[in-house]
C-alpha cells in the first residue's frame, strides 16, 4: 500500500493519462512564460502594432480565404542589418542611376560607366557614428539622379499599412541643390512617398513643367519638408499619414486613403529606396550621412495567434493570460484548501459544539451569493488599496471564500472515519489526537483532498476570467477574462468574429476544466479502490 | 455571433427593444418584443444549467423506481410499470428537483451578470458590474441590497413550496 503503487495505478489508466498531459500542458506554457512570449505585456502600448490589427495566424494561410495574405515584410530583412550596427549593412544597398551614369564621376577612380563597388568611397560605413556616407562629385548642369533601393517579391494581396524611414545629414553640399525622395517602385512606374528638399531643389521642382504644380502644392502643404543642412533629418512616409505623401499630390489618380492598397495592387518586383537628386550648377561636391533605410509592410498574417484590434501579438497575450489563471488558480486553491481541510477536520474531529458552529459557518459560507459578495469586496478592497497587486487582491479573495465547499466535505469524510475500528483501537491505546489525526485520518482523506484540488482549480480559474470579463478583476495585462472582454466590441463579420482568439481562449478553458475533471475522477476512483 | 450574420435574434437588447431608439411600445406589444429580445439568453442560460438538473432528476428517479419500497411493493401488487413510474417514483424524484429549481430561481439571477455584460442589457447584473468598475459604492450597496434581498424571498418562499409538495415536512414544527 505504498504511495509509488498508487502513483503507478493512477497513471495506468487512460483518462488519467490525457487528464494529466493536458494539465502539464497548460503548466508548462505557464511556466514557460518569459520564454515563449515575445512580449510580457501585449496591452502596453510599445507591443502594438506588430503586424496589421485583427490579423489572422500565419498557419491560416491553409485556408482558402486566408491563402493571399501578407506576411510581414522588413527590409533590410536580417536584424543585423536592421540595427545597422555592421559595416557590411551597406552591401545591401542597390545602387543604380539609370539616366546620367557617364556625368557623374565618383571619388574612387574606376571606368566611365561602370558602376563602382558599392562598398567603396562611394557609400561607406562611418565607424566612429555607424552611419552609411555617401560621396558625389562630379560637374554638370543636368539633374544627376541616384537610387539607392532593396528589392523583394511581393505576390500577395494589398496590404493595409506600410512605412518607410530615413535619417539623412547632409555634411557638405557644393554647387548644387538637393532633394531626397523615398520611393516605391512597381511595374507600373515611381511612386514617391516621402520628399525633403532644400530651397534650391523646391524652386528646381516646381518650376517642372509637367509636375510643377504638384511639387508648389506638396512644398506649400508640407513646411517641414525643407532638407536642413549640417542637421539630420527625419524623412518618414507612413500609412496612417499617407494625406502627407508626395505622390498624392502629383499624381491625381491615388486615392490618399487607399496608398498602400494602389502602390502594392500589383503582383511581382518591387523597388523601394532613396533618391538622391542632385541639380547641379557646374562643379559640385556632395557628402551625406544618413542611417540605414527602414521599411515594413505590416502583414495580414501573424504569429502563432495573430493579432489582436491593436495589432499586438495575441500568442503573448494567451501565454501571459494562460500563467495568470493558473497562478491564480493554483494560489487561490491552496488557501482554499489549506483554510477549508484544517477546519472540515477539526470540525469532524472534535464535533460537539465545535463542529455546530463551524458548520453554521460553512452554510453561512455556502448560502451567501458568491459572485456579488466577490464583486463587492472587490471593489472596497481596491478602494482601500489594501492589496498592492490585483491578482493577488483576487487569488486572496477566491482563497478565502471558497473553503466551506472543502471542509463540508473533509468534515464528513473525517465523521465516518472516526468511527472505524483502527481510530478507535488507537484511541484506546492512548494516541494523542495529532497523531489520530496525522497518520490515520489524514491518510485516509488523502485521495478526496488531492481529487478536490483538480476539482476547484478549474473553477477558480473560471471565477477569475469572469471577473475579468465583467471588468472587475486584473485591469491592463492580458488574461483570459479581458481577451474575452475585449472580444465582445471587437468581434465582427469583417474579421471572422477573431477565431482565433475565441477559439483559443474558450478551448483552452474548456480543455484545462476537462483535464482537470478526468484527472481528479482517476485519482477518486484508484484512491476508493486502494483503500 | 449566430445572432449577428442570421439577425434573426439581437444581441444587444437595449437597443433592440427600442429599435434603436425609433419606436417605444408599450403594454403588450412591449412585452412581445421583449420575449423575442430574451430569446437567446435565455437560450444560452438553459443550455448551460439543462445538463446538471437533467443529471439529478434522472439519478433520482432511477433511484426511487428501481430501490425505493413502495415502488418494489406497487410492483408487486401488480400495478402496471407506467402508473408506477407517473405516479409513485417521479412525484418523490421530483422533491430534490423542485429544491434545485427553488435554488435556481434564487441563485440563477448571478447569471444574469455575464448574460447582461454579453447582451448589453441594462439590467441590475449590468448595473452592479458599472458600480464596481466606476467604484461607486453607494450604487454598489443598493444592488446588493436588491439582490440580498430578491434571494431571503425566494428562499423563503421556497421553504413553503417544499412544505406543500413534502408531506413529512410540517410548518411550524
Amino acid at each position: 500500500m505504498s504511495s509509488l503503487s498508487f502513483v503507478k495505478s493512477v497513471l495506468r489508466r487512460r483518462d488519467a493519462i490525457v487528464g494529466l498531459a493536458i494539465i502539464l500542458f497548460f503548466a508548462l506554457i505557464a511556466l514557460l512564460a518569459p520564454l515563449i512570449a515575445p512580449f510580457s505585456n501585449a496591452y502596453n502600448p510599445k507591443a502594438y502594432f506588430v503586424a496589421s490589427p485583427d490579423s489572422p495566424p500565419a498557419w491560416a494561410r491553409i485556408f482558402p480565404p486566408y491563402s493571399s495574405l501578407p506576411p510581414n515584410i522588413v527590409l533590410p530583412p536580417t536584424p543585423s542589418y536592421q540595427l545597422f550596427k555592421v559595416p557590411s549593412a551597406i552591401q545591401y544597398w542597390q545602387v543604380l542611376d539609370p539616366v546620367n551614369s557617364p556625368v557623374i564621376k565618383y571619388s574612387q577612380s574606376g571606368p566611365v560607366g561602370v558602376l563602382p563597388p558599392i562598398s567603396g568611397a562611394f557609400v561607406s560605413y562611418d565607424p566612429t557614428s555607424g552611419s552609411e556616407l555617401v560621396n558625389l562629385t562630379g560637374d554638370s548642369t543636368t539633374p544627376v539622379p541616384l537610387y539607392l533601393y532593396h528589392e523583394f517579391g511581393y505576390n500577395y494581396q494589398p496590404p493595409d499599412y506600410f512605412y518607410a524611414q530615413l535619417l539623412v545629414k547632409p555634411i557638405t553640399v557644393q554647387g548644387a541643390s538637393l532633394a531626397i525622395f523615398l520611393f516605391v517602385q512597381n511595374e507600373k512606374g515611381v511612386y514617391p512617398v516621402a520628399l525633403f528638399a532644400d530651397s534650391g531643389a523646391q524652386t528646381y521642382l516646381e518650376s517642372l513643367p509637367n509636375l510643377g504644380s504638384g511639387y508648389l502644392n506638396y512644398f506649400a502643404t508640407n513646411t517641414q519638408s525643407t532638407l536642413n543642412k549640417g542637421a539630420w533629418n527625419f524623412i518618414s512616409a507612413i500609412t496612417t499619414a499617407s494625406a502627407y505623401m508626395p505622390l498624392v499630390y502629383l499624381n491625381k489618380s491615388v486615392n490618399p486613403l487607399l496608398v498602400s492598397q494602389t502602390l502594392f495592387s500589383e503582383k511581382g518586383e518591387y523597388k523601394v529606396g532613396e533618391l538622391i537628386l542632385v541639380i547641379p550648377h557646374g562643379k559640385y561636391t556632395i557628402a551625406l550621412q544618413q542611417t540605414d533605410f527602414k521599411f515594413q509592410i505590416f502583414g495580414k498574417i501573424y504569429g502563432l495567434l495573430g493579432t489582436d484590434a491593436n495589432g499586438a501579438d495575441v500568442w503573448s497575450e494567451f501565454v501571459t493570460g494562460t500563467r495568470l489563471a493558473l497562478g491564480i488558480g493554483f494560489g487561490a486553491s491552496a488557501i482554499t484548501m489549506a483554510i477549508g481541510v484544517l477546519l472540515g477536520l477539526v470540525a469532524g474531529f472534535f464535533g460537539g459544539f465545535v463542529d455546530s458552529a463551524l458548520i453554521f459557518l460553512f452554510d453561512f459560507l455556502l448560502l451567501l451569493p458568491g459572485l456579488i459578495l466577490l464583486i463587492d469586496l472587490d471593489t472596497i478592497f481596491t478602494i482601500t488599496h489594501a492589496v498592492p497587486n490585483k491578482a493577488l487582491l483576487i487569488t486572496l479573495l477566491l482563497g478565502f471564500l471558497g473553503f466551506a465547499g472543502v471542509s463540508r466535505i473533509v468534515r464528513s469524510q473525517v465523521l465516518s472515519l472516526k468511527t472505524r475500528t483502527y481510530v478507535q483501537a488507537a484511541q484506546v491505546m492512548g494516541a494523542s489526537n495529532f497523531y489520530i489525526v496525522r497518520s490515520h485520518i489524514l491518510k485516509h482523506t488523502a485521495g478526496t483532498i488531492i481529487a478536490l484540488v483538480t476539482y476547484i482549480v478549474p473553477g477558480l480559474v473560471i471565477a477569475d476570467a469572469g471577473l475579468d470579463f465583467l471588468g472587475i478583476g486584473i485591469i491592463n495585462t492580458p488574461t483570459w477574462g479581458n481577451m474575452l472582454n475585449n472580444l465582445l466590441n471587437q468581434a465582427t463579420a469583417s474579421n471572422g468574429y477573431l477565431w482565433w482568439i475565441s477559439l483559443s481562449v474558450g478551448l483552452s478553458i474548456i480543455a484545462l476544466s476537462v483535464g482537470f475533471y478526468l484527472f481528479g475522477t482517476a485519482i477518486q476512483e484508484e484512491f476508493s479502490r486502494f483503500s | 455571433m449566430l445572432a449577428d450574420q442570421a439577425r434573426i435574434f439581437p444581441i444587444n437588447l437595449a437597443f433592440a427593444l427600442n429599435c434603436g431608439g425609433v419606436c417605444h411600445p408599450t403594454g403588450l406589444e412591449y412585452y412581445l418584443r421583449y420575449l423575442w429580445a430574451a430569446t437567446l439568453p435565455i437560450i444560452v442560460l438553459t443550455i448551460l444549467g439543462f445538463g446538471h438538473r437533467q443529471q439529478l432528476l434522472r439519478n433520482n428517479i432511477i433511484e426511487e423506481y428501481n430501490s425505493s419500497s413502495y415502488a418494489i411493493y406497487a410492483r408487486a401488487r401488480g400495478i402496471p410499470s407506467r402508473q408506477i413510474f407517473y405516479k409513485h417514483a417521479f412525484r418523490n424524484a421530483l422533491l430534490p428537483w423542485v429544491t434545485q429549481v427553488g435554488l435556481d430561481v434564487a441563485f440563477l439571477i448571478y447569471g444574469l451578470f455575464f448574460v447582461e455584460v454579453i447582451f448589453q442589457f441594462p439590467g441590475i447584473g449590468y448595473a452592479s458590474v458599472l458600480a464596481a468598475t466606476t467604484l461607486d459604492i453607494p450604487f454598489l450597496i443598493s444592488t446588493t441590497f436588491l439582490f440580498g434581498l430578491y434571494t431571503l424571498l425566494v428562499l423563503f418562499v421556497l421553504d413553503f413550496v417544499y412544505a406543500m409538495l413534502d408531506p413529512r415536512i410540517r410548518l411550524g414544527e
